[in-house]
């Protein structure tokens, strides 16, 4: 990586992380170019956008049904930093108490490494078929093409999950991971895969039948994976929220369950959750909680077994910038992506990356700058996602330290660079700024207009220019309040 | 596997090269949490607007002459209770060896430790992985707390889970249940009955000895944590 | 008291009315205002883009410039935002000059309402507005509280300074703080995404039955009227300085037309 970081940030310190296997070796395309594709259907744009406004609307009504909504953001940004802060006291703390619950604890300094110790545990068990919950980390990791080439069946449980599992995609979205489709494309995936009607899209059909495929899935599972919301020092425990309930199902039929976790999801004290628990599902859906908040103490009996893997993947780094540690704070709700304006009318597969949207872009440039480099640019710096964010990151703020941080990095591209180089010259000369202020306003007042308005101009491709002034201001004020 | 046997202290010395001074979070001050006039109306308020069904009862008998008012409980081939004293099922689950065996199960009972006004949430605690497997695989479920158990929001919630020992005496399972099982992953269209139960039955039952609603003194949760500071005035207004 | 009015740079060239109307409206209230002659710009566009080391003598130039006077008004919140919550890193946490600067400039909402506290204007714009509360003056000024934080209370300055207006009537779009998609060099750098967000933004105020849209930052409203004059639409935009003076609707759209001396012709 070519860094010339000045800043106590060791971003650039871990190389190429993330990506344990051949999964993600597609042709890299910057947001912009992707997002122009998604864009194109109007139509389209319209209705993704106004299914995740729609979202966006249920949080505002349950976040001002809390009169102490403010206070409980502040409080849940507090808890998050001092977690932070003493990160490896609390992780150890957590083991301790695990271990003593039962549970095994695994540590994987790497996606590699936590796809080896499931893989590892599955194998020496015999296990050959998985039921997964909704898990990003796993995405993260590219989990499931690990395992099944290596012969083990991964069945994603959580309806969105498993309708982009069915149509070999990635998720959209972090919480709704099948925004992107239509009903009449999930009826044309369950169709195919789950004999469906021909031509059947009611909402309310689709799940039922995923609802009996899934059931057998889950009597069939030899092993149950999930992800873990949030991990408490004090107790050992780990909380998992859903609403289908497919993590608990996954989780109390086979003999086998293994939670994977980012180790930021570590928080201090159990009365943490209080905070935590009227938040998330709040932010996330728009609901009062998740119908399902699983408290997990150990494996359930004797015969049973809880695996907890918990991950580094280059948060360990993140947590050693002071511009970007806030970030670690992130509970994966989705709310920036719900409130974005550019991901609403981009699509989170728009990001290319696992995390797509405000904290995608956030994340995702610190395991890979220069893959990543466009996405802190797919912003408007508008300050939505920092709003409604339930544990404060400054979200808008961090993707402007990003370009910053690309800028002292060398990755900015000549077409960014020349023309700013230009203008903090002109800038830095005033009369050079007034006559080329000038000679500008005459040439758009007297030049044809296809010198303004053609293929190069980016800007005057869909809109006009402004009409110039024969006077800027400055003369008007030389003209009318001159000298005294 | 040499790597990933050195990662536990690779990482944990990474993190503790870079030591972060920062106080701890502040205790929640319970002032500043809202109150509910009537915590019952919006309990059930709450658990209606997701999904579930609130039933305020005198006597234990009420349970069955209103679930017999559902054809689906009176057509019902399966159903298991851990609340004998309110129903009795035709499963016993003391000889359920396996929680597979529940998977045509209809209907389940179980008693809920106390329920949360502000999210209609209600805290259960199966015994065992049997009552645990039930609350997923049944496709109704019922759950039967005393009216006395109801509590504002969650600080109180937590409160009572950490008296309770929540963690710290052995192995367990509780969750927090608020409504049946739901997706609305197509098209964000709401379907109630994803992978657990179709519908959800609450029942208060008023045990009329009792005061009608549990409440805290104003200092129960400051005093839980002495060690860290609370936030109270200084903490700021928003 | 000295009054320094700081005039974006595209403003300055492009929209040289609104600043026009800014400086009338600050007469208006007994102030004695100059306009410090060397200035250019902010800074901004570099920072944006990530050009610091760009940005750094843009910035140091302007503490220099404008650090003499008491007070610094600009009609634009995200030039006025970029100062007081973005020009640190420029600048060592005990320079004087720069805290100074730091502290006394203001946007021109905020100072009429918080510092001058005016209470009467003694103008007309008989038409129905909608306003477009410019993001980095919503959510990084806070000129009024945004849509995620709205129950939260709060001022609307905006608001109450068109109150002031006789004839001012209100059309209410259904989101009320949309990012409207200019965002600086995201126009360029993603037009599509922003041009999608600008025709959603004017789509919701015509359909909110607005005349003219009305912002603090004229930088929103030059992408938006890219997009209403490209398309023909029947809507106007008007800087909120210029609504405050009571200029003709077409103001905005034909800055030649509303000032006395100012020789625009097209």
């Amino acid at each position: 990586m070519t860094t010339t970081s000045q800043l106590p940030i060791l971003l650039s310190g871990s190389g190429k992380l993330g990506h344990a296997d051949a999964d993600d070796q597609r042709p890299h395309r910057d947001h912009p170019t992707m997002a122009r594709d998604f864009v194109a259907n109007v139509q389209r744009t319209h209705w993704h956008d106004g299914a995740l406004w729609f979202v966006r609307n249920k949080r505002d009504a349950q976040a001002s049904s809390i009169p102490e909504w403010e206070y409980l953001r502040e409080q849940a940004s507090a808890i998050k930093q001092e977690a932070i802060a003493k990160l490896a006291d609390f992780l150890e703390q957590f083991e301790a108490n695990a271990t003593r619950l039962g549970a095994v604890v695994h540590w994987a300094a790497d996606a590699e490494q936590h796809n080896e110790i499931v893989h590892e545990i599955l194998r020496q068990r015999g296990i050959g078929k998985l039921v997964k919950s909704k898990s990003m980390l796993t995405e993260e990791c590219h989990l499931n093409g690990y395992l099944e080439r290596r012969g083990i069946e991964v069945v994603d449980t959580d309806l969105g999950e498993r309708i982009v599992q069915l149509r070999q995609e990635t998720p959209s979205h972090i919480v709704l991971p099948a925004i992107h489709l239509k009903k009449e494309e999930v009826g044309e995936t369950f169709h195919t895969h789950l004999g469906t009607d021909a031509g059947a899209s009611d909402p309310q059909y689709l799940t039922e039948a995923a609802r009996g495929h899934l059931r057998g899935k889950f009597l069939a599972g030899e092993a149950g994976l999930t992800g873990v919301n949030f991990a408490i020092a004090q107790t050992g425990g780990i909380v998992v929220c859903t609403n289908e309930g497919n993590a608990d199902l996954g989780a109390v039929l086979p003999p086998v369950h293994i939670a994977s976790m980012g180790l930021e999801k570590i928080i201090p004290r159990l009365e943490d959750l209080a905070v935590f628990t009227r938040l998330l599902a709040r932010s996330a859906t728009g609901q009062p909680i998740t119908t399902y908040t699983s408290h997990f103490h150990g494996p359930r009996d004797a015969a049973s077994e809880l695996h907890i893997v918990i991950v580094d993947n280059g948060r360990s780094t993140i947590r050693e910038s002071d511009t970007f540690r806030a970030a670690l704070g992130c509970i994966r709700c989705g709310a920036c992506m719900n409130t974005c304006p550019v991901f609403r009318r981009s699509g989170g597969h728009s990001y290319g990356a696992t995390v797509p949207g405000p904290i995608g872009s956030v994340l995702n440039p610190a395991s890979d700058d220069a893959r990543h480099k466009s996405l802190p640019y797919a912003c408007s710096l508008c300050g939505s996602c920092t709003d409604v964010c339930p544990v404060k990151i400054p979200l808008h703020h961090q993707l402007l330290a990003w370009r910053k941080e690309f800028g002292k990095r060398g990755l900015l591209s000549v077409g960014k660079t020349l023309p700013m180089r230009a203008a903090s010259f002109v800038f830095r000369h005033p009369a050079l700024y007034r006559l080329g202020g000038r000679l500008a306003r005459i040439a758009m007042r007297t030049l044809p207009r296809v010198f303004f308005v053609n293929r190069l101009n980016t800007w005057s491709r869909d809109r006009e220019l402004p009409t110039a002034p024969a006077d800027s201001f400055s003369q008007w004020y030389a003209k009318n309040r001159g000298p005294k | 596997m040499v790597a990933i046997a050195n990662s536990r202290q690779a990482i944990l010395d990474r993190l503790k090269s870079i030591p972060i001074e920062q106080p701890p979070a502040p205790v929640v001050d319970p002032q500043r949490l809202v109150r509910y006039d009537d915590p019952l109306a919006k309990f059930t308020e709450v658990l209606s607007f997701v999904g579930g069904q609130v039933h305020v009862v005198e006597r234990p008998q009420q349970v069955s002459e209103i679930l017999g008012q559902f054809p689906a409980f009176r057509d019902a081939q399966q159903v298991a209770s851990s609340a004998p004293e309110i129903l009795t099922g035709n499963i016993d689950l003391n000889k359920v060896a396996d929680p597979h065996l529940l998977a045509y199960l209809d209907w389940a009972i179980i008693p809920g430790r106390f329920a949360v006004a502000e999210n209609g949430a209600i805290w259960v605690r199966p015994t065992g992985p049997i009552e645990r497997a039930m609350l997923f695989l049944t496709q109704h479920l019922v759950i039967v707390v005393p009216k006395t158990e109801l509590i504002e929001h969650m600080h109180e919630a937590y409160r009572r889970l950490g008296q309770d020992g929540v963690g710290t005496s052995g192995p367990e399972f509780g969750i927090f249940i608020s409504g049946p099982s739901k997706t609305a992953d197509i098209e964000q269209s709401l379907v109630i009955g994803a992978h657990g139960c179709r519908t959800l039955q609450v029942f208060l039952i008023d045990d009329s000895s009792g005061p009608a609603v549990a409440t805290d003194g104003g200092d129960g949760l400051a005093g839980t944590t002495p060690d860290r500071p609370v936030a109270g005035d200084s903490a700021g207004r928003i | 008291m000295s009054v320094a009015l700081f005039v974006p740079c595209y403003i300055d060239q492009f929209y040289p009315d609104v600043a026009v109307a800014t400086l009338e409206l600050l007469e208006r209230q007994g102030l004695e205002v100059v306009f410090p002659k060397e200035q250019t710009c902010c800074g901004q566009p570099m920072a944006n883009t990530g050009c610091a080391a760009q940005a750094e003598p843009v910035a140091r130039r302007f503490v220099e410039l404008f650090s003499e006077f008491d007070q610094i008004v600009c009609p634009s919140g995200s030039c006025a935002a970029m100062v007081r919550h973005h020009y640190a890193e420029y600048f060592s946490p005990d320079d004087q000059r720069f805290r100074k600067v730091r502290e006394s400039t203001f946007e021109l909402c905020e100072f009429l309402t918080d510092v001058v506290g005016v209470q009467s204007l003694g103008t007309r714009f008989p038409h129905r507005v909608s306003v477009h509360p410019s993001c980095h003056g919503l959510r990084e000024l806070r000129l009024a509280p945004s849509s995620e934080t709205r129950f939260a209370g709060g001022r609307d300055k905006l608001r109450e300074l068109l109150a002031l207006v006789e004839g001012v009537t209100w059309a209410e779009p259904q989101r009320s703080d949309e990012c409207c998609g200019f965002g600086g060099t995201f126009a360029v750098n993603e037009a599509d995404v922003s041009v999608a967000m600008g025709r959603d933004r004017i789509a919701d105020h015509l359909a909110a039955g607005s005349e003219v849209i009305v912002a603090g930052d004229m930088s929103c409203l030059m992408h938006l009227n890219g997009l209403i004059r490209r398309a023909g639409q029947p809507l106007g935009v008007m800087h909120i300085a210029q609504v405050l003076m009571g200029r003709p609707l077409s103001g905005a759209i034909r800055p030649s037309v509303a000032v006395p001396g100012l020789a625009v012709g097209e």
